[in-house]
């Protein structure tokens, strides 16, 4: 025995093995089912899958679009910047404004969305947009800082100083000082040179120009300065010396407007372009991982494509084997075992040894052939008591042969009884009569002669002679019975009953009582008659008492008539139960009682002949009562019997046996003592 | 380091009344004139201070404010953000923090005005790289606007290199710098043999470099590189005129179509973010950035190009609003920063200071050899945030501060040009 033989998994396969026939093709079928399903889900799974597959390709190459297209906001937003900064139209700043807000929240939607660029990767974006934004904002700022400085600080002193210096100049040129008009045309060339560098710059921008104004404007200063103010009036010469000292801040504010001109050409072109470039750069960086994410998928797809495929092809070539071995192992196991035993079975049929193969089996294949084992033993059993039964039956001839011939012996003695106690009874009554009559005579012609003793003599004679003709009346009743044929006719009981003792109580004084409701069957009437008369003739006969009570009962059990003669006379004692039913017999001597002792034997040969039955019951102190049990139906076989009676008795004996009276002379009856009680 | 200028430790809070209490001791201890400090002793008054991140750390303004007992306020921006804030509104501010090239602007628009360095107690001990443009009379001066030329106003108005008592601005950090470079990626080159402006433009690294997306600091990185590749012609690397920038960038912008760079980025935290994710392996840094990556363990080299380095210099100047007792506190925090503490501190994220001896006696040890001496350091340096920036056995590439500085080949500047070249630059991000 190996370990492999107690291991759970062995045990739990043997539990799981199908044992019945059903059992088997509903495994067969389960498992075709379970592979068909299996095939099923795995092909729902896998068009899943792909359908997935292609529909994260689709996301990919959305966010690869969506991308590209904010790449493509940047530009432009960009390039309406650069508008932005050479114009300075408001217009255009609140459209940057716009745009830059407008792909911000683009870019929010997503990376909010289901994307699958990872939301982190997309923070960089977002960092370098809100920065770009920051920015712009310091861009319009600036711009406006320059068009603010410019239109309240620069160009006020411009107009101003062109218009005192253009007013000293004619005042020079009015009151005759030609000198002083040229040197202050000089001084409005210079700050007109001053005002053209910052008319370069703004259209240009460039240190060399911005170097320019400083030199030329601190030129202008120290010429302003040394020119003589004599002759211009107070109110010019003033105007002279406000210049003059504000030119300090005019300067400044120009600077100013420098400065901020190159910061917004600072945060355009670099920061914004930075920050821009930034963008683009990890936005570029992201479409193509999102691309090469996209390549991967594709390729991933159509892998997954082939893997379906070549998995559906051998799932279906598996499912198609596993479908045919299903098939196998049904046909095998249920369709194997069945030609085995009808092989078997014909084996069996042709009273062959069969081989059983499947007596080892489980379930219904091997319970058939545990019955076809069975079946075997118990046809070769058959055979044997075949066999068995053809020798009992060669012995069973000859010893029927005995048998009958003992039977037909037995018939023949007592038919020859039956012959016997009728020809007696017959045969000795004319000799009986004529010892009374001559008794009779003797006593009639000498019975004054003859002394006391011998008359008593003569009259025990004569009593003694009809005891003896009563008891060859009451064998010859007896032996009479089963010899007069008395065919079954429909009778109703409680009236033969009635019909059958009428007179009797009143001849006897006795009181009769008939009790039970009518009851029908079938029966001869002269037997019943004699059973019944007799049954109530001996319960009044047999009573010590001087009104004897007799009961008649009638009751129907099953399919007999049950009939119940009860009497309040003296009991029969148990031991005297069975004996009272013999010929002859008699409860008290008949010294006593004068009786013949048959009434009751008749009885018991009427019942026994007609399928019936009779009980005593007695406690033997008082009160008897005896049962009969009549069949309500005659057996056809009793009136079949009847109807053939015993054969004659001379054609029944041996033809060596001696006929007639003399055969009374050497047949010796049995009863030796017929006449004692 | 003495317990006098140790930082207020972190179970200590930092009250109004310890920062008094603080104010208080410095100014007494400081010998400014009692007048002043007695003035300023009920006012406290606000200093605030316009410039970058680079120099506006909470940590300095905590520690000015406890040293000083002056309220101060830092706003820090980007470049051009507080160049364009102090240039146009002097009001907004009482301090500038920033890089010498902003100078000329500032000045030209009145923002500023002229620092009196007779007020500056440790003007004398200020090194000759400001005053004379270079730290020994064997160095040659770099090119472009180098601050000695506009750190004194001169009589006539105009910013010169001839000394006088008022100062344009106080110099006070500077450095210089290169490009850094993944060790892991690129091989080692040796310093000023083998590192090259010219690895930027090198096809081998396509993909991979990133630039720093401001023209008067990139522009003379590309431009290095382009010249040591003989790409261009430029007659001076720190005036370059119109017609070799329009060459210039039309070389530029070819390597840009090309794919040659990665990424122009926008701030220190974005060029270590370049480098930290891949996708630059070569790119124009900050010595912090370079600090910082190599503090998280990667295996950054900052090159010591044999062509030069482009040198930059911290100016500190005041706005020409600021007047009266908030004048004396902008005095009083300009020479705290030259009193050795803040120079030490700059000197762990790599920056050197105008008045380094002064630094010295703040620097622990191995600390004054390695970022100053160009020496080997025996153990792990920390920089200003506690984290290990330089491992044990490194030297600073390129030697000592006196060695780097020998060789600047540009400074940082705002060239005539300048407008000009942001209309390029935008072509050339826009390639």
């Amino acid at each position: 025995m190996t370990m492999g033989d107690h291991s759970p998994i062995r045990s739990l396969l043997t539990r799981l093995r199908p044992q019945t026939t059903r059992g088997r093709i509903t495994y067969g079928l389960l498992t075709v089912l379970v592979l068909h399903s299996a095939v099923v889900i795995l092909s729902h799974f896998g068009l899943q899958r792909a359908a997935k597959s292609a529909e994260r390709s689709a996301t990919v190459k959305q966010d690869v679009t969506t991308l590209l297209n904010r790449n493509h906001d940047v530009i432009a937003l960009q390039s309406n910047v650069l508008s932005f900064m050479y114009t300075g139209d408001k217009e255009m700043a609140a459209r940057v404004r716009a745009d830059a807000s407008a792909l911000k929240m683009r870019l929010k939607t997503l990376y909010e969305s289901e994307a699958v660029v990872d939301p982190t990767e997309l923070e960089p974006l977002l960092s370098a947009l809100g920065e770009y934004t920051d920015k712009l904002e310091s861009v319009i700022a600036s711009r406006g800082r320059r068009e603010t400085i410019m239109r309240e600080s620069v160009d006020p002193v411009r107009r101003h100083t062109v218009d005192v210096l253009t007013r000293a100049m004619e005042a020079s040129t009015v009151s005759g000082k030609a000198d002083l008009a040229v040197e202050f045309a000089a001084s409005l060339r210079l700050f007109m040179r001053a005002e053209a560098c910052i008319a370069a710059y703004l259209s240009d921008p460039g240190g060399e120009t911005a170097d320019e104004f400083r030199r030329i404007a601190d030129q202008f200063h120290g010429q302003l300065t040394a020119l003589p103010r004599e002759g211009l009036g107070p109110s010019t010469a003033q105007e002279l010396a406000e210049i003059e000292a504000g030119l300090p801040a005019w300067k400044s504010s120009v600077f100013q407007a420098v400065n901020a001109t190159r910061s917004f050409l600072h945060l355009v072109n670099v920061v914004l372009a930075g920050h821009a470039l930034e963008f683009r750069t990890v936005a570029s960086n992201l479409k193509d991982k999102a691309l090469l994410a996209q390549n991967v998928l594709d390729a991933r797809l159509r892998a997954s494509q082939r893997r379906f495929l070549m998995m559906s092809n051998v799932i279906g070539a598996v499912t198609l084997l596993a479908g045919l071995l299903a098939g196998w192992w049904i046909s095998r196991s249920v369709s194997g075992p069945i030609i085995q035993m009808t092989r078997a079975f014909s084996d069996l049929a042709k009273g062959e040894t069969a081989d059983l193969g499947g007596l080892l089996r489980q379930g219904d294949i091997g319970e058939l052939a545990t019955a076809a084992e069975v079946f075997a033993e118990r046809n070769h059993e058959a055979e044997r008591h075949l066999a068995m039964a053809e020798e009992l039956s060669r012995i069973q001839a000859s010893t029927n042969i005995a048998l009958h011939m003992h039977v037909e012996e037995l018939k023949l003695r007592n038919d020859e009884l039956d012959s016997f106690s009728y020809s007696a009874s017959h045969d000795l009554r004319a000799p009986l009569r004529s010892i009374a009559l001559l008794a009779e005579w003797i006593e009639e012609d000498s019975g004054e002669l003859l002394p006391e003793e011998c008359r008593g003599h003569l009259a025990t004679l004569q009593s003694r002679a009809t005891r003896l003709e009563n008891l060859l009346d009451g064998l010859l009743e007896y032996s009479r019975v089963g010899r007069i044929k008395d065919l079954s006719e429909p009778l109703e009981l409680r009236s033969f009953i009635e019909e059958s003792i009428e007179g009797l109580g009143s001849e006897t004084g006795a009181n009769i009582d008939i009790r039970g409701e009518a009851l029908e069957l079938v029966a001869p009437k002269v037997a019943l008659q004699k059973v019944i008369q007799n049954l109530v003739s001996n319960g009044i006969s047999h009573h010590d008492g001087d009104c004897p009570n007799v009961t008649v009962e009638i009751e129907k059990e099953d399919a007999f008539a049950v009939l119940k003669v009860t009497d309040d006379g003296p009991g029969i004692e148990p031991s005297l139960h069975e004996k009272i039913f013999q010929i002859f017999q008699t409860g008290k001597p008949r010294d006593q009682h004068e009786a013949n002792g048959v009434g009751l034997a008749i009885v018991q040969k009427i019942t026994v002949a007609h399928g019936a039955e009779v009980t005593v019951d007695s406690d033997g102190v008082r009160g008897t009562t005896i049962t009969v049990r009549w069949p309500l139906e005659r057996p056809h076989q009793i009136d079949q019997a009847l109807m053939d009676p015993p054969a004659p008795f001379a054609s029944q004996i041996p033809q060596d046996r001696p006929t007639g009276a003399s055969c009374l002379t050497c047949w010796t009856p049995q009863s030796a003592d017929i006449a004692t009680p | 380091m003495t317990a006098r200028h140790q930082l207020p430790s972190s179970g200590s809070p930092i009250t109004r009344r310890n920062l008094l209490r603080a104010g208080t001791a410095c100014v007494v201890g400081s010998g400014l004139a009692p007048k002043a400090a007695a003035v300023h002793l009920g006012r406290r008054p606000k200093l605030r201070v316009l410039g970058t991140h680079v120099t506006l750390q909470e940590i300095i303004r905590q520690r000015a404010e406890a040293d000083l007992g002056i309220e101060i306020e830092f706003i820090p921006g980007g470049s051009a953000e507080v160049l364009q804030t102090a240039s146009t509104y002097p009001e907004a501010f009482d301090i500038y923090e920033q890089w010498s090239n902003s100078i000329e602007i500032l000045w030209q628009a009145d923002a500023i005005q002229r620092i009196d360095s007779r007020r500056i107690q440790r003007w004398s001990e200020v090194n000759d790289l400001c005053k004379q443009g270079r730290l020994s009379p064997d160095d040659k001066i770099g090119a472009g606007a180098s601050p000695h030329g506009m750190l004194y106003a001169q009589p006539d108005g105009q910013l010169g290199s001839r000394a006088t008592d008022h100062l344009s601005f106080l110099p006070y950090v500077h450095n210089v710098d290169s490009f850094g470079y993944d060790r892991q990626i690129v091989p080692e080159g040796r310093p000023y043999e083998e590192e090259s402006w010219s690895w930027l433009l090198d096809p081998q690294w396509k993909g991979k470099v990133a630039i720093v997306n401001e023209p008067t600091i990139g522009l003379f990185d590309l431009a290095l590189a382009c010249k040591s590749k003989g790409l261009v012609k430029i007659e001076d690397i720190g005036e370059i005129t119109r017609p070799e920038l329009d060459e210039l960038f039309e070389v530029l912008a070819k390597f840009r179509r090309d794919g040659q760079f990665s990424g122009f980025w926008n701030s220190v935290p974005h060029s270590i973010e370049l480098m930290r994710s891949g996708r630059s392996a070569l790119s124009s840094m900050f010595s912090p950035a370079v600090a910082t990556l190599n503090g998280e363990g990667r295996d950054i080299l900052y090159a010591a190009p044999k062509e030069g380095y482009r040198a930059w210099h911290g100016v500190m100047c005041v706005s020409s609003q600021t007047k009266d007792e908030t004048l004396d506190a902008a005095y009083k925090y300009m020479n705290w920063w030259l009193e050795g503490w803040p120079g030490a501190l700059m000197a762990r994220q790599g920056y050197y200071i105008s008045t380094p001896d002064r630094s010295r006696e703040f620097m622990g040890d191995g600390e004054w050899g390695y970022w100053y001496g160009g020496e080997e350091t025996p153990k792990d340096l920390q920089g200003p945030d506690g984290r290990t920036s330089v491992r044990a056995g490194s030297t600073r590439r390129g030697g000592s501060y006196t060695e780097r500085f020998g060789n600047v080949a540009v400074w940082n500047t705002v060239m005539d040009s300048y407008e000009y070249s942001l209309g390029r630059w935008y072509s050339l991000l826009a390639a």
